[in-house]
């Protein structure tokens, strides 16, 4: 029963990484319906500016999480204007946006693998002065986990309040549904996308960070991750926040469960076999909020 | 305007010709596809010393997930391509040579390995290729050679590739220049179990890797033939960045000891992850826990209570000379693929002044027995023909133990004798 027990907590420690990153995923197709493929270069270009900030400055974890939050947040606004803003404007086809975002995010990623010449690198232990884990009823629970679920949770409350109780997510919600309306109300659309880009970035940012104290960071991670975002985002309802939340969290104990009874190799076969099924019974997704106009 | 083109295109073509043509009026073409290197005549009347260069071709992985250990092989094969340059070149037969190394990126893709191969043999006209730790490019190049007719010699430690998928044929232009990997996996597999007591071994093995799958298996079958208890064997691909769920199943059967059959990256990731799992059991593997892996980790408790075998002492003289000129040369430390691609061109080159000339078959034919050759890694490198492996390297155990590497012992276990 530990084992199993052991197992789910680290299914939802790899599913709160993969929360994190599909949820400001959500949050641009829930506006602009397309699916952003940039946000996987985002988050390995932050993570690395985080690792950087470790390694120039000493920072610690909430330093980085934050210096690399503001990076993602930064870089997203810039790949908005750069990549989509003038698409968006003159023609909003979503064909363009979808290959705009693929174009973006393979640029992020090789410019990083030029900087840093394709080798990897760990992240510091940020918890030196203490164990590494803890063990709670015979499970040992990696401490970086518990931060990060803590963090993971703390983020998405704050997106969910920010999205319901604000000016603000009242004009994103407004511009999910509709654009011109919403221009016609008075709201600035441009404004309002920006800042949805950034809380995106900034999600994608804090993902890099704790991607990189998992793992290690290298210029790939970025295509792995879009990837996950991706089969998140279609269980958990295309564009649908509480959806992918849970849809993470589901993807992640899945993967961990199938590694151990069929092995790491048929474990992607395993994942996308179960995604099938999922949508075969419910094709709307968790959210079942089914948006027909994707890319 | 299209007539003034064509008649610029024309002329710059003339130019490019006259100037692809060697010193004694022929081209490099003109060389042949077999027998490589191009030599030219200095001094008046033409009695002078006769010179040439030799080119030495380097496929390894630079951009890839083992480019640590690729790059600093290439960085290896340069110290040793300016060494023998600045001390005058070497002489085969009667022409002295300057040696030029042409290194591509095999981005640890066999495809990218077997084009690599064609074109340093057809366009760059090499004598000798040089190879990577990969053996799975190693194994995917087997036939390419055969056609192209080069030796093809590499640290891929994974013995089919020199002598086939049953170890019963010899693959004629495939050489290793250092311990097998099954040599190699008992080597380490032996050391926990004989010298520090392990009894419950757990296996992690990436299993898109030849060179760890040769290793682990040696290390299996050395386990089952000694009475050594495996309580569980997991399996891991190279891309992996996260083995919390094999580690936990190893954890859970009670292993007191993993061997760790992973290359470099996903060995970082799993070792970081054993740590924050808290399985604190010895670990053992391949020599990609050697420099820089320490410095990878995540921190001085990832990076402990793990013992490996490495090719030589980093301690000795020859060893600690090619740190001094790597830290002056490229800012970096000596590692051990620093080493090996250094000796890899001391091998050639020998096997090149042993053939007396410069033809890729000769070079083949005598790379097979040579021997008694001076390197940083031993003093008395001999190739044995039947295998095309090398003959009694010795092995050294080195520990990791808060980041630190510290030399041990050698080691030989009885079962190899």
């Amino acid at each position: 029963m530990t084992y199993y027990l052991q197992l789910l907590v680290n299914g939802i420690s790899t599913g709160a990484v993969y929360a994190i990153i599909a949820v400001g995923w959500a949050l641009i197709f829930s506006i602009l319906k397309f699916s952003n493929f940039a946000h996987g270069g985002t988050m390995v270009v932050a993570a690395y500016a985080g690792m950087l900030c470790t390694q120039i400055f000493g920072a610690n974890l909430w330093l980085t999480l934050i210096a690399s939050a503001l990076i993602g947040g930064a870089l997203n606004v810039l790949v908005e204007l750069v990549s989509f803003h003038r698409i968006r404007l003159k023609s909003n086809q979503l064909l363009l946006l979808f290959v705009s975002a693929i174009t973006m995010g393979l640029l992020l990623q090789n410019l990083v693998a030029i900087r840093f010449g394709g080798i990897f690198y760990s992240y510091p232990n940020f918890f030196e002065n203490m164990n590494r884990y803890i063990t709670i009823l015979g499970l040992s629970i990696d401490v970086a986990d518990i931060i990060m679920l803590a963090v993971a949770a703390v983020c998405i409350i704050a997106l969910v309040l920010i999205l319901k109780k604000t000016r603000l997510g009242v004009a994103v919600r407004a511009l999910s549904m509709d654009t011109r309306a919403t221009s016609l109300m008075g709201m600035n659309v441009n404004l309002i996308v920006l800042s949805t880009f950034f809380i995106a970035g900034a999600l994608a940012g804090i993902a890099g960070v704790f991607v990189g104290t998992r793992t290690v960071l290298s210029p790939t991670l970025g295509s792995t991750y879009t990837v996950k975002a991706f089969m998140v985002a279609v269980i958990g309802g295309l564009g649908s926040l509480n959806g992918s939340l849970f849809a993470a969290l589901m993807l992640g104990v899945v993967e961990t469960f199938l590694t151990s009874w069929i092995g790491s190799a048929l474990q992607p076969v395993g994942s996308f076999i179960f995604m099938m099924i999922f949508l075969l019974l419910f094709p709307n997704g968790l959210a079942g909020n089914f948006t027909s106009d994707k890319a | 305007m299209k007539k003034v083109l064509a008649v610029f295109l024309a002329a710059a073509m003339f130019c490019l010709a006259a100037c692809g043509s060697s010193g004694d009026g022929t081209t490099e073409a003109e060389t042949g596809t077999v027998s490589a290197g191009t030599e030219s005549q200095s001094g008046s009347g033409g009695d002078g010393e006769k010179t040439g260069v030799l080119k030495i071709g380097a496929i390894h992985d630079l951009t890839g997930s083992g480019s640590v250990l690729g790059i600093a092989s290439v960085n290896g094969s340069e110290l040793a391509v300016k060494d023998i340059n600045e001390a005058g070149g070497v002489v085969i037969g009667d022409t002295t040579y300057t040696l030029e190394l042409v290194s591509y990126d095999c981005k640890s893709d066999p495809n990218e390995g077997i084009s690599s191969l064609q074109r340093l043999v057809q366009v760059d006209d090499v004598s000798i290729v040089l190879g990577p730790s990969l053996s799975n490019v190693a194994l995917a190049c087997v036939e390419t050679t055969n056609e192209l007719e080069v030796a093809f010699m590499g640290q891929f430690g994974d013995p089919r590739c020199m002598l086939g998928e049953n170890l019963d044929t010899l693959n004629p232009y495939m050489f290793l220049m250092q311990p097998s990997a099954a040599q190699s996996g008992i080597q380490a597999i032996s050391y926990l179990v004989e010298k520090m007591g392990c009894e419950k071994v757990g296996f992690l093995i990436a299993q898109d890797h030849a060179y760890c799958v040769s290793q682990a298996n040696a290390a299996i079958e050395y386990c089952e033939e000694t009475g050594v208890e495996i309580v569980g064997i997991e399996y891991n691909n190279q891309a992996d960045l996260d083995m919390k769920t094999q580690l936990t199943n190893l954890q859970n059967a009670g292993a007191d000891c993993i061997f760790n059959a992973n290359p470099t990256q996903p060995l970082t990731v799993s070792t970081n992850q054993k740590n924050q799992l808290g399985f604190d059991v010895p670990q053992t593997g391949s020599l990609d826990f050697s420099s820089p892996f320490a410095s990878l980790c995540a921190d001085e408790a990832s990076a402990s209570n793990i013992y490996f075998v490495s090719n030589c002492s980093y301690d000795t003289p020859d060893f600690q000379e090619l740190n001094e000129k790597c830290m002056a040369e490229f800012n970096q430390e000596a590692t051990i693929k620093t080493a090996l691609g250094y000796d890899q061109v001391l091998i050639a080159v020998a096997a090149a002044q042993a053939a007396g000339s410069t033809d890729r078959n000769a070079i083949r034919d005598a790379l097979e027995t040579v021997s008694g050759v001076d390197t940083v890694i031993t003093d008395d490198f001999n190739m044995d023909p039947e295998t095309h492996m090398p003959l009694g390297l010795d092995v050294f155990i080195y520990q990791i133990e808060n980041g630190e590497y510290i030399g041990l012992e050698s080691w030989s276990p009885d079962y190899l004798k």
